[in-house]
């Protein structure tokens, strides 16, 4: 980072690894949206657009290559509002829509925004589309105040907001090294290019609240094994080799960390069960989950992985490779090992906090993880009020693996409705 | 407000079918025309980016290719003139820009056409050195490298033909390329022997040929008997 502005800035050791994973067809891109009680005025939300960048400048940048390194720069060109598209969370081109690393979106009575991963996690998202949210239902005449997730334009960036978390946090000794293997995929018939499935699950926190206190765990664990639960018993009908099944679980760091970065600070957590140890009931997969995640979910632990994590980055070899080098070398890591060592993504963004006035004007908050390569089940989650939004991204036109999570749930007394593109 | 008889779940009021098992919505209470009328959930329209231009790419590695070339060429006229060694060059480009720059002009992939100019490509190459070369009594073009090339071009065009009629298991494609070799070994064996008069060609081309063969009957048998499988995976498992 330059000294005293935000000019340039390096990218944060998660950011580093998705220019390289970039290609034709496919970027790791996540949507956060939100359904507003009225229509939405594009040139109020392109005002409100403005303004927001200004108080939010990592989101105000396009992406250079360096030699070594990718960085972010400023980005003088004015940023676009677009009317909504069927296939969400398409693939990101760095010199299209201005330079910008968001797109911003709105179709009657949505708001929506698609990020490039390597800008921000989905703390940072949901922190920009509420605050973009908050600005655009003041230039409407709504009186929102400042809170929660919603920023003061009024004030200064902060050092904290631009933080390189990982860099500054990362401070173990121990290094933990993950060696996984290649699991179980559910895969089927593949969606055309740019094109994919999305299936919301609108459901009530309460009731699934209750359900999940049962067997005494939390959301993520529950939703994780019911995932783990549907793979492990597709595979078994299915009568081939038995793999592993695995579900990644994206873990905000913030909570261990004391910052409030808008930049990326997640780390992604492995749950697994291997069908060769036996049959496993339900009940038994969601506590080998919650056992499972429990363990690693730790102030230590994690900090063990963030550090090992960037001894890959500063390591003295690697370092100095030219940039196409390391692209070469992410690429082909990312085809060897990324969605190879997971059947299943469950992130959980948890509840949305905004302030109760701007809450009357929101009817939802929404939360797409973007298609997988290889993963039909990938899933996002996010919280307003008694509001649970569950999103399946799914890159074939097979249902079952959804049908079969939704129905589950409406067995167990959960009021689901759907809401989907196909 | 709907709710699917087969899953039990809400539906938007849009939906024309559940998202989640395809069954069609029948809602007596309100009429098809307010559902068509009901806002949809998602946009209607998917945004396909333009592809990269593959042409835009081709011209590039084209005038790549081109500067060497013209280079030697000039350099063969005024400076080096003995023979017309920057031909030899020029022929090798050449082929290498049919084989492997051609294909991005097409706008999507015609392995018929590929499959034939790759072919009159190679004929026409290897043409070339006959043509440039000194022993031209010899006619090994005709009598050898012909047949071969035509032989390899049809064991090709079968393969292609038989991988794109249908999806094929990985032990029969690995059968095909082993028949193949096979048929390629013996043409190649017979066109040196008889052509080029080479002896010991036929012989070898035949040893080959056999070798193959056994082992694509082998591996037949393998595919089709699950008692061998099963005797294969007891015997020699790791």
């Amino acid at each position: 980072m330059s000294k005293g502005n935000f000019e340039w800035f390096k990218l944060d050791n998660a950011a580093k690894i998705f220019p390289g994973q970039n290609s034709d067809g496919w970027s790791n891109v996540f949507r956060i949206g939100v359904q507003l009680r009225h229509e939405v005025e594009p040139e109020l939300l392109k005002k409100a657009l403005q303004r927001v960048l200004r108080r939010l400048p990592c989101f105000d940048v396009r992406i250079k290559p360096g030699f070594f390194w990718y960085y972010f720069e400023h980005n003088p060109n004015e940023p676009l509002i677009l009317e909504d598209v069927k296939n969400i969370c398409y693939r990101v081109k760095f010199r299209e829509n201005g330079g910008y690393l968001f797109r911003v979106f709105y179709r009657g009575d949505r708001i929506a925004v698609d990020f490039y991963h390597a800008l921000s996690d989905g703390y940072g998202g949901a922190v920009f589309v509420s605050t973009l949210t908050a600005e655009y239902l003041r230039l409407k005449g709504c009186e929102i105040p400042s809170g929660g997730m919603v920023l003061d334009l009024s004030e200064e960036p902060t050092r904290d907001e631009m933080l390189d978390a990982y860099t500054r946090f990362a401070s173990s000794k121990a290094s933990y090294n993950r060696r996984d293997k290649a699991v179980y995929h559910a895969v089927g018939t593949k969606e055309g290019k740019h094109l994919c499935n999305y299936t919301v699950g609108i459901m009530s926190f309460e009731q699934l609240h209750e359900i999940c206190a049962g067997y005494g765990a939390t959301l993520t664990e529950f939703f994780a094994a019911m995932l783990m639960d549907i793979h492990y018993r597709k595979q078994k009908a299915e009568r081939k080799k038995q793999r592993e099944v695995s579900v990644q679980i994206p873990v905000n760091l913030r909570k261990f960390f004391p910052t409030q970065t808008l930049r990326n600070f997640v780390l992604c957590l492995r749950v697994k069960m291997n069908p060769d140890m036996g049959e496993y009931s339900f009940e038994e997969l969601v506590k080998l989950v919650s056992l499972q995640l429990r363990l690693v979910n730790n102030e230590k632990t994690v900090n063990s992985m963030m550090t090992q994590n960037l001894k890959i980055e500063k390591n003295p070899f690697a370092k100095f490779f030219p940039l196409f080098i390391k692209n070469l070398s992410v690429a082909l890591t990312f085809l060897l090992t990324g969605e190879q060592t997971t059947s299943a993504l469950i992130s959980n963004l948890g509840p949305v906090s905004i302030p109760p006035e701007m809450e009357e004007h929101v009817e939802k908050y929404l939360f797409f993880t973007g298609p997988g390569k290889l993963n039909g089940a990938r899933c996002g989650v996010i919280t307003l009020g008694d509001k649970v939004a569950f999103t399946f991204s799914n890159c074939y036109s097979e249902s079952d693996i959804e049908r079969e999570f939704f129905t589950r749930l409406v067995k167990m007394g959960v009021h689901v409705k759907i809401e989907s593109n196909r | 407000m709907s709710y699917c008889v087969n899953c039990g779940v809400e539906l938007d009021r849009s939906a024309k079918k559940c998202a989640l098992c395809s069954t069609r919505v029948v809602n007596p209470n309100e009429s098809p025309k307010k559902a068509q009328e009901a806002p949809t959930p998602f946009s209607e329209m998917p945004f396909i980016p333009a592809r990269v231009k593959r042409r835009f790419v081709a011209y590039i590695v084209t005038v790549v290719m081109l500067i060497p070339n013209i280079v030697c060429t000039l350099v063969n006229a005024v400076f080096f003139r003995e023979g017309f060694w920057s031909f030899y060059l020029s022929a090798t480009s050449l082929l290498l820009w049919v084989v492997f720059v051609f294909p991005f002009y097409t706008k999507k992939l015609r392995p018929y056409l590929m499959w034939a100019f790759d072919t009159l490509s190679v004929c026409a190459y290897v043409f070339f050195f006959f043509a440039m070369g000194h022993d031209q009594g010899n006619k090994w073009y005709t009598t050898t490298a012909l047949p071969i090339i035509l032989s390899v071009s049809a064991v090709v065009l079968f393969y292609i033909h038989w991988c794109r009629k249908k999806k094929r298991h990985w032990v029969l494609k690995f059968m095909l390329i082993t028949a193949d070799a096979a048929l390629i070994s013996f043409a190649v064996g017979l066109a040196l022997d008889v052509g080029y008069g080479l002896e010991n060609a036929f012989p070898v081309g035949a040893i080959i040929c056999i070798s193959c063969a056994v082992l694509v009957c082998f591996l037949a048998y393998c595919y089709r008997s699950q008692h061998m499988r099963a005797w294969l995976s007891k015997r020699f498992f790791v």
